[in-house]
């Protein structure tokens, strides 16, 4: 079997947001949609940092959908729109199937990874970007990461992987115990997001 | 669904669901994944039949210049992302070069010739022919060459586009054909004024550092005055993959920011003092000997002797006939010639021939001895301790690398900061050897056209940039008549980045001060809202040529991906159709790929490098610097410096000022020094009414003021703030959020206050680039920016600069 999933190294990580616009571009995400957000660890707003000058602390997290083991998404979808995809281990979504009622929403622990359509999309141009393969978006659809599912399909990586420009993000196959993502999380010291909610993110943060 | 007229072409729900389905049925019947993916894939390939790919460069002279894989669908640009290089160490692209699709199309693109219809600065316009537009234009010009001379045109052109033919190429050979005026260097000056009289340069005054991929050699890594993972996130990979590999990281800035998260240990330093620490530095090494001692005698000018006059003892002074530089032998104690000399006195004053004279050495160490570490603790806040830790590392502990951007550059003393840096360098050995270099790396302006650029016997005629503004107004330069009638600028946001923006708006606003304001942009910046006629260039990716202008070290191929939008043209195609009314058409006929290619043929580092349009076409990326991809750049190698004297000259012999200025005094620019900034500085008595220093951080969201408009980034960063420490914004009674009007005498600007624990009191900090009407009042950063530049360099000192904040009401001034 295949576990997809990420690693992301929060000391390379510079939160230059790179991996937002990057996710933002290839797949065609509607004004202020955002599947991919870097989240300041530190002051109240971005780039700022928390402590006493100078002995400041900042940090950064990139959040997308984590793509969980055991989803809290997927058991609450009514129509079985939300799924985990046996293939490769990603949660996926049919917007077709979709009825809107937002219950993944309520469901998930990782706050702002997912968004509802509640209008038709609008964009800033006339011109679709990125990938001519993304699905596309709807109204009263929930969206969220795919992790690029249409560029993995033809054996490349998420776009905000291969974009980084800190070198920071890492892909791979965690079922591979020769991929290097799990030799990543064997030899680094990791976190995961809200591991006391069950969830096994397939997304694993290096300090 | 093919998405040929659909804005959001890609699988339908029913195409969707057909390829979930087979993925999941594939895997119920057990196949392992890869067949099944593959079997995917080639049901999505036709999807991209349609697909194009080119590439070109991102070219804003953010210095970076990355290569751009651009995908075209349909004649539309849907997506650029990173270009490969033959060393993909250099594969790169920023959120800024994610978002030109968004650029390309923005609906506010300037897309047809327009006509101010309004007074100046209204934003009414309306849409004029090509052909109105250039005559209109170049009847005016004619008149004012018979009225007023050719001087009276002033011409812009900015680093807006770092492609060949536009930067420092076919505009810079109008200006000279047509024998107007231009403005000297602007920015980044002071950086590049002590680098160059110190170690020279060797092909582009910005490159002086090691090729950065040599970074990783070095033992220690000193970030002096630059947020590098902000405001060039392109290279912190490299810093990020010394430091994994051991290399320490010490971070000197006066703010806590990105960078000094990152780096092993911060030293916060007063604003504009950063010289003061290097100087007491220099102190502790030559007091405790822990100079290189070798590397000062073969490699720097520490043994030559100094005249009274300033100038280096030569043999001719002592009646012979050469040129040779006089030393003192230290065993006899006698003058001997330097080609002679094994071991020159590094030290000591003599009396040689009847010259009094010291080595230059010791006259550095009389500038430094002022500066005692606690002096240096006064002046900078960096604890004379940490000061004397610093220069046991850097001098005892290397090879050891400084870089530095320009935030030290913007103050007054800016130059003396490289200049001490390179004094430093030179009498550690951190300099001339793997791991060990300073300053920075940019290849700028290296592929230039030169004679290409001079068509005819006509040359522009510089004015210092600073003073540019009262020359306009008073119509007088330095005591002579010298009037600016007319104003042509590309590539250039002038009124958006030079400093004391009221001057200019005053001289534009001024009736018959200017007769007319072209300016050729595709988006309405603070310049283009003054004109009278704007021009629609090509983008980047609407037209064909060549960058060289990097902080790595190829020449890019600029592979045209789209036709000109609306009518916009080419820069080339715009002057080309100016020159032809002004009667210089004969040498203005080339595209811009064809003066292009001509200029590299012309460019002595194009020729040295290789560097040739065939290759260009071929291999898209070509390397054009010394060393190759094994052997990485190493500056001055083996301690041969681009100087007079091949060595790295602390001591500089004949100083001089880049724009000539009359305030120039090159009897103090021969050693470095600490100087106070000229405004930004707790002793200056204006320190009173204006308490806090105002910084402009250059963030990853814009380049200077370009993508300003851009509406995804905008998503990110919707609207001007400033940052203010927490007791600053305590005292004022400023709560996060707020608006707040920080203002002085010359201006005023308003914005959302933000608070930074990150800041110490007595700074605030407003990030740059933001256009007059994206703020909620009338105002821009550069309202309060001051004009007075740096004698040495005629550089903008756009952070020497104090302001006041108060709490501001809707409704208010």
């Amino acid at each position: 079997m295949t576990r997809y999933g990420m690693v992301v190294d929060t000391a390379r990580c510079i939160g230059c947001m790179n991996c937002s616009v990057a996710c933002k571009q290839e797949n065609n995400l509607p004004k202020d949609v955002w599947w991919n957000r870097v989240l300041t660890i530190g002051g109240e707003d971005i780039d700022t940092p928390d402590g006493d000058f100078p002995n400041n602390t900042l940090d950064f997290i990139s959040i997308n959908c984590q793509h969980c083991e055991n989803p809290a998404c997927v058991k609450v979808c009514p129509v079985g729109a939300t799924y985990k995809d046996p293939e490769t281990g990603i949660v996926r979504q049919d917007y077709d199937k979709c009825i809107g009622c937002r219950m993944c929403m309520a469901a998930c622990p990782y706050t702002g990874v997912r968004s509802f359509n509640w209008e038709e999309p609008k964009y800033h141009i006339d011109i679709a970007t990125g990938d001519a393969d993304v699905p596309k978006h709807q109204k009263h659809v929930v969206e969220k990461c795919t992790f690029c599912y249409q560029r993995i399909a033809r054996g490349e990586e998420p776009a905000c992987m291969e974009l980084c420009i800190g070198r920071a993000r890492f892909w791979g196959d965690f079922d591979d115990p020769n991929s290097e993502v799990s030799k990543l999380i064997r030899e680094r010291e990791y976190q995961q997001l809200l591991p006391e909610q069950g969830t096994k993110p397939s997304v694993y943060y290096l300090v | 669904m093919s998405g040929a007229t659909s804005p959001h072409p890609g699988l339908t729900r029913r195409n969707f669901l057909k390829t979930t389905g087979l993925v999941a049925g594939a895997a119920v019947a057990g196949s392992a994944a890869l067949p099944t993916l593959t079997a995917l894939a080639e049901d999505t390939q036709p999807m991209h039949k349609g697909d194009q790919i080119f590439h070109s460069a991102c070219v804003p002279n953010c210095e970076n210049t990355c290569r751009l894989k651009l995908t075209v669908r349909d004649g539309k640009l849907v997506k650029a992302t990173a270009g490969d290089f033959p060393n993909n160490e250099y594969k790169r692209i920023c959120l800024k070069g994610m978002s030109h699709v968004f650029r390309t199309y923005h609906p506010d693109r300037i897309k047809y010739p327009m006509k101010r219809v309004g007074e100046r600065g209204s934003g009414e316009w309306e849409r004029i022919s090509w052909d109105d537009a250039i005559s209109e234009i170049t009847e005016c010009w004619k008149r004012l060459h018979e009225q007023y001379g050719k001087q009276s045109i002033l011409f812009f052109n900015g680093t807006g586009n770092v492609g060949v033919s536009t930067c420092s190429g076919i505009p810079t050979k109008f200006m000279n054909a047509m024998e107007g005026s231009k403005t000297t260097g602007v920015f980044d000056y002071n950086a590049v004024t002590g680098f160059q009289r110190t170690i020279g340069f060797a092909f582009s005054v910005f490159w002086n550092q090691n090729e950065i991929v040599d970074v990783k050699n070095a033992k220690n890594l000193f970030i002096w005055g630059a947020n590098m993972p902000d405001s060039q996130p392109h290279n912190w990979h490299f810093m990020r993959e010394a430091q994994e590999q051991g290399t320490k990281i010490w971070f000197i800035d006066p703010k806590f920011n990105t960078g000094a998260s990152k780096a092993d240990e911060y030293i916060p330093v007063r604003c504009g003092s950063d010289t003061a620490v290097m100087m007491a530095m220099m102190r502790l090494i030559i007091e405790r000997d822990w100079i290189d001692r070798e590397f000062c005698r073969d490699h720097t000018v520490a043994p030559f002797l100094v005249k009274n006059d300033g100038l280096f003892l030569r043999e001719s002074d002592l009646g012979g006939a050469g040129e040779d530089y006089v030393v003192v032998d230290a065993k006899t104690h006698k003058e001997m010639l330097l080609a002679e000399a094994s071991d020159p006195e590094l030290f000591g004053e003599f009396d040689v021939g009847g010259y009094h004279v010291k080595t230059a050495l010791t006259m550095l160490k009389e500038v430094v001895d002022e500066f005692s570490p606690e002096y240096a603790e006064k002046l900078s806040t960096v604890p004379a301790a940490k000061i004397e830790e610093l220069a046991e590392v850097y001098a005892l502990d290397g090879p050891n690398t400084i870089f530095t951007l320009f935030g030290p550059d913007r103050f007054y003393n800016g130059h003396f900061f490289s200049h001490a840096m390179a004094a430093m360098a030179g009498i550690t050995g951190n300099i001339g050897k793997p791991g060990a270099s300073i300053g920075e790396h940019v290849l700028w302006t290296y592929l230039s056209g030169g004679t290409l650029n001079t068509p005819t016997k006509g040359r522009a005629t510089a004015i210092a940039s600073g003073e540019a503004v009262d020359v306009i107004r008073t119509g007088k330069y330095r005591g002579k008549d010298y009037p600016i009638k007319a104003i042509y600028a590309c590539t250039s946001n002038f009124i958006g980045n030079y400093s004391d923006q009221n001057a200019w708006i005053d001289a534009l606003m001024t009736p018959d001060c200017i007769d007319l304001f072209v300016v050729a942009d595709f988006h309405y910046t603070d310049t283009v809202r003054f004109a009278d006629i704007v021009l629609p260039p090509a983008y980047w990716f609407e037209k064909e040529d060549v960058t060289g202008n990097a902080t790595h070290p190829y020449a890019i191929m600029q592979e045209k991906c789209i036709e000109p939008l609306f009518e916009s043209k080419t820069d080339a195609e715009i002057i080309n159709l100016l020159a032809e009314k002004m009667g210089l058409g004969e040498y203005f006929q080339q595209s811009d790929i064809e003066y292009t290619e001509e200029a590299l043929k012309k460019s002595k580092a194009a020729v040295a490098n290789n560097v040739t349009i065939e290759r260009l076409r071929k291999e898209g990326a070509v390397r054009c610097l010394p060393g190759d991809d094994d052997n990485p750049f190493i500056f001055a190698e083996g301690g041969v410096f681009p100087t007079p004297t091949k060595r790295l000259e602390f001591y500089c012999e004949k100083p001089t000022s880049f724009a000539k200025d009359p305030k120039f005094d090159p009897s103090i620019e021969h050693l470095p020094h600490f100087i106070p900034p000229l405004e930004a500085w707790p002793e200056n008595d204006l320190y009173q009414k204006y308490p806090l220093v105002f910084l402009q951080d250059h963030t990853r969201w814009r380049m200077h003021t370009q993508w300003a408009y851009d509406p995804v980034l905008r998503e990110l960063d919707p609207e001007p703030v400033a940052y203010l420490s927490p007791q600053d914004a305590e005292k004022r009674g400023i709560k996060r959020g707020d608006l707040i009007r920080i203002f002085n005498d010359r201006g005023q600007i308003v914005v959302k206050a933000l608070i930074s624990k990150g800041l110490p009191p007595g700074v605030v900090n407003c990030p740059k680039g933001w256009q007059r009407d994206q703020y909620v009042a009338p105002g821009s950063f550069q309202e309060l920016t001051q004009r007075t530049s740096t004698p040495a360099s005629d550089n903008h000192i756009q952070f020497d600069v104090l302001v006041e904040v108060e709490s501001y009401k809707e409704g208010d001034k």
